[in-house]
């Protein structure tokens, strides 16, 4: 109550301007770097012994009312507080002077902090400054580009979506490649999007063994430690920040025929099965006609009622050319994907938050609210969140903190859900629209092309009952969108506490601490499906609706003891520690099904139990942890670090696991024999060897053989073998060596280069099995694999003056990726792609092309024989797609070889202009959505213009084969159609402008600045339409398209 | 200073009484341990009725569930590649492309029929195999019995369709060609996989299989606790399917005679619709209840033309020709719509979609919005049928007369007359669309009709070594696929072996074990 009290009074006094005290005088001055003779701005000013105070502007003035015979402090992060008697003076500029333990930067790491220059590990930080930029509701989305060895998938365009993370490379094969998330300390179970970017300090990227072992089990693919706001000493700032965009597709459409050239193509597939069935083509031309109009294939329905030209089908064609008579018009032309999407979705984004402190006493607390409206319409994300993070230095031995964050979200979405999976669900908007075909009308018409109105003027949806069975007969996906849902809602609550012990300045026991730490993220999740009664899913059944309700429960407690000495030169820090992780999952599912009618999405109104269901896990962790830092003169550093990790994951005589690390580091620019080299600032040697590990191996029980009792036959309970006992089964290791350089030179250049090899050992893999064994495998320790890699980042000051600045910064990196060894069987086949010692993770496994056969337009291919012994023969060319699909050879993947970033950040004046760009040269893609618009599977599928290339008849020369109506189901895929990988992408150019002090001044504003900004801005890539960082593996699939998101924004802060 | 030591060394108990032993003991809560399930007899119950219940369970594969919904799934895939069932449109493509035998490139993948069917049968296999390892088990010797029975007599059904699914017919083309991997041993981790063996093999695996369940059945005094469990006459009958295949007629006749024996025939109104078991004519089915119902998976949601399901849309007819031989007099002739002029059709996907000439209302939904409605997988009819086919195989026409006119008898008026037309010969019309002159022709006929689209109507032609010719004259088929069926023991008519299992099993080879090849006249 009475900090509430002190948090009013604060806010208000900040409001009125400082309201005079009896016989104050205002004092006013700068405050500056007592080296650099810099201005600081932001550095706090406080009336000593009072909550009376303020902040330097932007160019480091202030002015504050303050008794005659006051005493200010002045402070600023990175600097030595300094206290100044006012004795009546009405100036003071103040110089502070830099404190060296806060002028390195200082890093978050694995239970703690360290200085950059002393940290022998391979880590790097992305600040609040660069997540705020990006347009996003999930932070993920956030790490394309901003650190170097980080991959990213683009992310669903569905609102509140985030982006897969690979750090190094692809570290797994069965087991998640995931990095481990770390929220103030402590893994994190919750959603991601429940996160506010808004309040996020700092990411810190944990790539090697010397920063990550101390996370155990989990670390083995990289940690993303996420550390939010807090407050800090001085007055208090309360900001308001408002964001207000527009979003719109970030990659353009797929180019595909018009309804003209579309019919076209259809005359010339029907008429090919035709020839190919042995008609003459006389009657051929015919037959393929009377198949368009009517017949099994109901391409224009069954009445014609799906012939979108103005004369009937039997008039459309010259049956000569084959091409649609000159004058035949156009009853309608309806573009589906157009018609669902929202032509301006907008995005709304408030967030108000307040921090400040004393020297006991720090609190950060925040209110923030979003609302972004998806490109499909109705879908969308919703989110309420709020944080408050205290800390209290108690009394001098004893600290404590607590750290709370709610998050309220809501997400409607089509069927395809907030993850990034493709489906080919006929509710899946951009399945259904993208491949349906330019004929046919999203509303129903008469013969005239008229819409066809029902009893109060409304236009009506075209179930298409008799479409073609490539268009989705029986659907309308618009229709779907306004009488189905699919939507979730989570409350997500998170607290980090924490006590301290210790912490002497003097004293035997100085440097001690003891810290106890508790964690929890608790999440309360309902997914609800609905499907309508007339139409689509579950008609047949009256409406159908789906409720799920999830609830996760983890908390992680740990004891830490540290001590931290300084001998002289000498500096030692130790970390030893308990930790204890538990982690709850229960859920509960009902379906029902028959409703009255629509609109009604509970379970209530139904009147057939369809299912119900209900089970909960379990899945704990026990470790113990060490960590010892030692450091000479600033020059050379030394760490290791060690914990043993037992894991509810494996059987009990394997569940104990060692993982360790060490690391050292020279800088060598402290050197004596460095002094006189003016120019280098910093040069830093650094190397770090270690074992981390990763027990996620998808199954919480993997090591056990189950009946799982998921079977009853009727009244009888029943249960089925589900699992294969593996007590050997424990989890991955990942041997990471790193060695890196750090320079910063003449003041302006920083450059960091980096070597990394991981070594993946006892990788698991899902040993292969006979099918006929009745399992398809089983989870194994297996397999080696190895990443190696360089990273480098480079940023410089181009321009560093008072008025003017610009930073330019360019990370490269490479992965070389490599299969070592895969037990007994040296290959895995899996489609299109294979697993094999020697090769990439995921290379492209297909047949060779030997072109297209121009006399009769097959696909040819380049194969062989294989003897009785397995030796292959001979190459030899043939059409056979079945031989072709026997004779596949390695020829490629999708991992780069080299990706980054180039981004610019300038300042002129009053304005800022930032620009992000990323990048990424070879790999290769399979375009599969392409690949089904050219080779359209099902009759009454749209078709890509690529298909007018195709081969029509004998003598065409051409790389695309004769397409029939049996699609590409006979043609296989060959190593010629994969596309390149590469791409530029302008990921986003934001321009601010503060507003000058002086007009501050006198609306008493101590920051405003507004922005525009444009995020996802351009993609540059192989083909028109493609998502190049659709997945890892080098796939794309039917998916919520990314968006972009043009907004402006306004931050203030009084 | 003194208060610190206290709170840290209270702390520092806590931290190290902190975690047990049992800390890292985690288990599931709906799934246990086999060493439960097989504590006893009447405990073991559960696995045996987890394993019917994988026999109406989709999830076999990859992707395609709407096409996989188990047993029922297969029965109709076998079946539609036949000439006596059309499909009168695409529809969403389920089941069409098995129809038109256009599946041949789907080996290679885990969605396809190859893999999906292949995984159903052997993931059933190795269920049963578990269930058999614990031939010992504790409890009371009736449930034993009835445990062990149960595991062996499905089991036997297993290789028994595997066979037929992946390998042309023993009988006539030998049963040393390449058979399907035997497994009599749970698999563990590590497990090899098996080779192929030969046709020989899995037959004798399936006939010892068959004759230990009829063994144990028939020490029980259980009977049958629920309809979908295979009693002793459904052993029985079983056994007399396998003898069929095999062209053993006498034992088929002598078992299709033990299996009818108790049991009693449908009349009209038992058959009226064939969806429920709890009628008396049905020996083995499995019932349907509202919780778990299998929604699009259903075969009823395809088949049931009137169910409005957007998956109904593709109509499932009867082939005009047989319908055409069904006499006025046959009630049967109301399993499918008369002709009607094609003005009087009803909108598919419709509540009237089976207003359409020959649509089947025979196999549908008993409740469309619970998605209910039982799969028959034996009736007393066949076994009369088979022991028909039997006695007339054997010679013994006048027998087996009397089987075929007893369930003639309870369809047609005039079926007395009908069958005395017959001539008592044993030879098959190898024109399965020809004129139907002999008592064996009678007897298929009957088969055909009263099993449309029961029995796989493949199987049939397939152990009898016939082929045909859906392009008959004013056929109502949309795919003849006359170039694919048109030799009998066609390749096309065989499945080929699924790439996943020559990926995982040491002991099979893509280019040496693999079926012959498929495609126009093979």
């Amino acid at each position: 109550m009475r900090k509430l009290k002190l948090m009013i009074t604060l806010l208000v006094t900040v409001m009125m301007g400082g309201v005079a005290f009896a016989q104050n005088i205002t004092v006013k001055g700068t405050v500056s770097d007592a080296n650099t003779g810099e201005l600081l701005p932001f550095a706090s000013v406080q009336v000593k012994g009072t909550m009376t105070g303020t902040a330097t502007d932007v160019d480091g003035n202030y002015s504050i009312s303050v008794p005659r015979d006051g005493i200010l402090i002045f402070s600023s992060i990175g600097y030595v507080t300094q206290e100044v008697a006012v004795e009546g003076k009405t100036t003071h500029n103040v110089l502070l002077a830099s404190d060296t333990e806060y002028l390195q930067d200082v890093l978050v790491v694995a239970y703690g902090t360290a200085k950059k220059e002393s940290f022998t590990g391979s880590a790097q930080t992305i600040k609040s400054e660069q997540i705020e930029k990006r347009t996003i509701a999930n932070v993920t989305k956030a790490l394309d580009g901003l650190a170097a060895g980080v991959q990213t998938t683009s992310g669903s365009g569905q609102p509140g979506a985030g982006a897969s993370v690979r750090i190094r490379g692809f570290g797994s094969l069965n087991a998640d490649s995931s990095p481990l998330y770390v929220v103030d300390g402590v893994p994190y179970d919750g959603n991601i999007n429940a996160l506010n970017p808004n309040d996020i300090e700092s990411m810190t990227i944990i790539k090697d063994a010397s920063a990550g072992a101390l996370y155990g089990a989990r670390g083995a693919n990289g940690v993303v430690i996420i550390t939010t706001k807090r407050g800090s000493e001085g007055a208090a700032h309360v900001s308001f920040k408002g964001n207000w965009g527009i979003s719109s597709r970030a990659i353009p459409r797929y180019e595909t025929l018009d309804a003209y050239q579309w019919t076209e193509d259809l005359y010339y597939m029907v008429r090919n099965t035709y020839l190919q069935e042995g008609y003459q083509p006389s009657v051929a031309g015919p037959m393929a006609l009377a198949d368009i109009s009517g017949g099994v294939n109901n391409v224009f329905g069954i009445k014609e009622e799906y012939n979108p030209f103005t004369v009937p089908a039997a008039q459309l064609f010259n049956y000569e050319t084959g091409k649609i008579n000159d004058g035949v018009g156009l009853k309608w032309s309806d573009d589906w994907l157009d018609l669902c999407t929202n032509p301006t979705p907008l995005r709304q984004e408030y967030q108000m938050s307040v921090q400040g402190g004393n020297k006991s006493n720090k609190y950060m607390f925040s209110v923030g609210y979003l609302n972004e409206k998806g490109l499909v319409q109705y879908t969308n994300f919703e989110r309420f969140s709020g944080r408050a993070n205290v800390e209290s230095q108690i009394v001098e031995w004893f600290k404590a903190g607590l750290n709370v964050n709610f998050a309220h979200n809501n997400t409607n979405t089509t069927s395809l859900g907030s993850s990034q999976s493709s489906s080919s669900a006929y509710s899946n908007v951009f399945y259904t629209c993208q491949l349906m075909a330019p004929i046919y009308p999203m509303y129903m018409r008469d013969a005239t092309g008229n819409y066809i109105l029902d009893a109060n003027g409304e236009k009506q949806y075209d179930w298409g009952e008799n479409r073609a069975a490539g268009a989705s007969a029986g659907w309308n996906p618009l229709a779907n969108l306004v009488e189905d849902k699919y939507a979730n809602g989570s409350d997500n609550l998170s607290g980090r506490t924490f006590v301290e012990f210790g912490g002497w300045k003097k004293g035997a026991l100085q440097g001690l601490k003891l810290s106890v730490n508790f964690g929890f993220d608790l999440v309360a999740s309902k997914a609800k499906t609905y499907y309508n009664p007339y139409f689509g899913n579950a008609k047949s059944m009256n409406g159908l609706a789906e409720i799920a309700d999830g609830r996760t429960f983890s908390y992680t407690f740990n004891q830490l003891l540290t001590w931290d000495r300084h001998f002289g030169d000498f500096h030692i820090d130790l970390l030893a520690g308990h930790e204890a992780y538990s982690y709850n999952y229960q859920y509960l599912m009902g379906y029902k099904s028959g409703y009255p009618f629509g609109h009604l999405y509970e379970l209530a109104p139904a009147t057939t139990l369809q299912d119900a269901n209900s089970y909960s896990d379990n899945y704990r962790i026990e470790s113990y942890l060490t960590r010892v830092n030692l450091d000479y003169a600033d020059k050379y550093y030394v760490s290791a670090s060690y914990r043993r990790d037992g894991s509810s994951r494996f059987h009990k005589d394997v569940r104990w696991g060692n993982f360790w690390s060490v690391g050292a580091s020279w800088r060598i620019s402290q050197e004596g024999f460095m002094r006189d080299v003016n120019w280098i600032n910093n040069l830093t040697l650094k190397a770090s060897y270690g074992v981390q590990g990763n027990d996620n191996l998808g199954s919480l029980y993997a090591w056990q053989a189950f009946y799982s009792l998921s079977y009853p036959n009727g009244a009888n309970p029943g249960a089925t073998v589900s699992s294969l006992e593996s007590k050997e089964l424990k989890w991955e290791k990942n041997e990471n060596l790193n060695v890196g350089i750090e320079a910063r030179l003449f003041n302006r250049l920083s450059a960091s280069v980096e070597y990394y090899n991981r070594y993946t050992k006892d990788m698991l893999m899902s040993y292969p099995m006979a099918v006929s064994l009745g399992f398809s495998g089983y989870d194994k320790n297996i397999g080696n694999m190895q990443n190696q890699g360089f990273e480098i980042t480079l940023a410089g000051d181009i321009i560093a003056t008072q008025k003017a600045h610009w930073t330019m910064t360019w990370m490269g990196s490479t992965i070389k990726n490599k299969v070592l060894h895969l037990a007994d069987k040296p290959e895995i086949v899996s489609g299109n792609y294979i697993i094999k010692e020697g090769e990439t993770l995921n290379s492209f496994y297909l047949p060779e092309s030997a072109g297209v056969d121009p006399a009769t337009g097959s696909k040819l291919y380049w194969v062989w024989d294989t003897d009785e012994n397995g030796n292959p023969g001979e190459k030899y060319i043939t059409d056979s797609y079945q031989k072709a699909s026997t004779c596949k050879r390695v020829c490629g993947s999708r991992i780069p070889a080299l990706y980054g970033s180039w981004s610019n950040n300038v300042r002129i004046g009053d304005f800022d202009l930032s620009v992000m760009t990323t990048y990424s040269i070879g790999g290769k893609i399979n375009d599969g959505v392409y690949r089904g618009l050219l080779y359209s599977t099902y009759i009454g599928e749209a078709g890509h213009i690529d298909r007018l290339a195709a081969w029509k008849q004998p003598g065409d020369v051409t790389s695309i084969p004769r397409i029939d109506l049996k699609g590409s189901y006979n043609v296989a895929l060959t190593d010629d159609e994969l596309f390149d990988a590469s791409y530029f992408a302008i990921k986003n150019i934001t321009l601010g402008y503060t507003l000058p002090q002086k007009a501050l001044k006198a609306i008493r504003f101590q920051t405003i600045r507004v922005s525009v900004s444009a995020d996802n801005i351009k993609l540059f890539s192989a083909l028109r339409g493609m998502d190049p960082q659709y997945n890892f593996s080098g796939g794309t699939g039917y998916s919520y398209t990314p968006t972009r998101t043009i907004s402006v924004g306004l931050d203030m802060t009084f | 200073m003194k208060k610190i030591f206290a709170i840290i060394s209270v702390l520092a108990l806590f931290t190290l009484a902190g975690c047990k032993q049992e800390f890292l003991d985690t288990d599931p809560t709906d799934r246990v341990s086999g060493t439960a399930i097989f504590s006893d007899a009447e405990n073991a119950m559960t696995a045996v009725n987890g394993l019917i219940r994988l026999l109406y369970v989709g999830g076999w594969g990859s992707s395609w569930g709407a096409e996989n919904g188990g047993l029922p799934a297969y029965i109709l895939v076998q079946d539609i590649k036949g000439e006596d069932h059309v499909m009168d449109a695409m529809g969403s493509g389920w089941f069409y492309y098995d129809y038109a035998f256009d599946t041949f490139g789907d080996w290679t993948g885990n969605a396809g029929h190859q893999y999906q069917m292949w995984n159903f049968f052997y993931t059933l296999i190795s269920n049963a195999n578990y269930i058999l390892a614990n031939q010992d088990m504790e409890g009371d010797e009736n449930y034993k019995h009835y445990v062990l029975g149960q595991a062996y007599a499905l089991r036997s059904f297993c290789y028994m369709w595997l066979i037929q699914t992946y390998q042309q017919n023993g009988a006539i083309n030998g049963t040393s060609l390449p058979g399907v991997p035997i497994y009599t041993e749970p698999t563990v981790a590590g497990s090899e996989g098996k080779p192929r063996g030969t046709v020989q093999d899995v037959y004798s695996q399936a006939n010892a299989d068959i004759d230990a369940a009829i063994s144990h059945l028939s020490q029980t005094s259980l009977g049958q606790l629920h309809k979908s469990h295979v009693s002793l006459a459904a052993a029985y009958g079983i056994k007399a399917r396998h003898a069929l295949v095999q062209h053993d007629y006498n034992t088929a006749l002598a078992a299709a005679k033990q299996a009818m024996q108790g049991q009693q025939l449908g009349k009209w109104d038992d058959v009226k619709v064939v969806n429920d078991v709890n009628k008396a004519n049905v020996m083995w089915g499995l019932a349907i209840q509202t919780d778990q119902a299998m929604g699009n998976y259903d075969i009823y949601n395809h088949m049931d033309a009137d169910c409005k399901s957007t998956y109904s849309k593709a109509r499932h007819l009867i082939g005009n020709w047989l319908y055409d031989q069904i006499p006025d007099t046959d009630v049967r002739k109301q399993w499918w719509t008369e002709p009607l002029p094609e003005d009087a059709w009803g909108t598919p996907g419709t509540a009237n979609g089976s207003n359409r000439s020959w649509c089947q209302k025979k196999l549908v939904y008993i409740d469309a919005t619970a998605s209910t409605g039982d799969h028959i997988l034996m009736r007393t009819e066949e076994m009369y049928l088979i022991a028909a086919e039997a006695a007339c195989e054997l010679g013994q026409f006048s027998e087996a007369r009397n089987y075929v006119a007893a369930v003639g008898e309870l369809r047609d008026s005039e079926y007395d007359s009908r069958l005395a037309s017959k001539l008592d010969d044993k030879t098959l019309n190898s024109n399965t669309t020809g004129s139907l002159g002999t008592l064996m022709d009678e007897i298929f006929f009957q088969r055909r009709v009263e099993l449309w689209s029961e029995n796989p109507r493949l199987f049939d032609l397939q152990r009898r070594g016939l082929c045909y010719n859906r392009a008959w004259d004013g056929n109502n088929h949309t795919k003849t696929c006359t170039d694919y069926t048109s030799i009998p023991g066609s390749a096309n008519f065989i499945l080929w072996i699924p790439q996943a299992e020559f990926d995982g099993n040491e002991n099979m080879s893509a280019a040496t074990d693999q079926n012959p090849k498929q495609g126009k006249n093979l």
